[in-house]
């Protein structure tokens, strides 16, 4: 038991010292794109973490026993669809409606699962914030 | 092997490949990338991404 909390709290710092080097050594936009294909790159890395979120739920689901509820991994999945289709219908500006939804997420999962997917969830919100 | 390991290695190719494209640098004489190329990694980042979701989604109603 002692040796998993070890694990997760080492997964959180990990997770906390990569996301705080983040909006510095992030890759930037090529300037040579349309303000169109700026966005979409920028999108497609918003998307991207979104994705590490959403598959770390559904692995952890599928973890024997499971270390989420499928109830959970479900709202996991649900929001990070949502959240794309925010962000491909809006294009650009979606940013409060992301935070917002991923604050609510976080406020209906239960203690111990919402702190396993917490690096994600911090991860997911620090590069939202960095594309304000 | 406990859970929690075996999902950490399972999600570490993940979250690597996320960390190296997110931290490369642009060699100075690779080509910038083009607005089609981008435009086309983003429609399929999204496509197989939302495809993801059904399918999971699908495979677990909710009773």
């Amino acid at each position: 038991m002692l040796r998993v909390s070890h694990l997760k709290l080492s997964l959180v710092v990990f997770a906390l010292t990569v996301m705080a080097s983040i909006p510095s050594a992030c890759a930037k936009t090529p300037p040579n794109l349309s303000p169109a294909a700026a966005t979409a790159f920028q999108n497609t890395r918003i998307i991207k973490g979104l994705d590490l979120l959403r598959d770390t739920a559904i692995d952890a689901e599928a973890q024997v026993p499971p270390l989420l509820s499928t109830d959970t991994t479900r709202k996991v999945v649900m929001y990070h669809r949502s959240a794309l289709l925010v962000i491909d219908a809006i294009g650009d500006g979606w940013q409060t409606t992301l935070t917002t939804g991923l604050d609510e997420l976080v406020a209906n999962l239960p203690p111990t699962e919402s702190t396993l997917l917490a690096p994600y969830v911090s991860l997911a919100r620090t590069l939202i914030e960095e594309t304000r | 092997m406990p859970p929690l390991i075996a999902l950490a290695i399972q999600e570490l190719p993940g979250i690597i490949g996320f960390l190296k494209e997110a931290f490369r640098d642009r060699h100075p004489d690779e080509p910038e990338p083009t607005n089609e190329d981008v435009l086309a990694a983003y429609k399929t980042a999204f496509e197989s991404s939302i495809a993801k979701d059904d399918a999971w989604l699908a495979a677990h109603p909710k009773v």
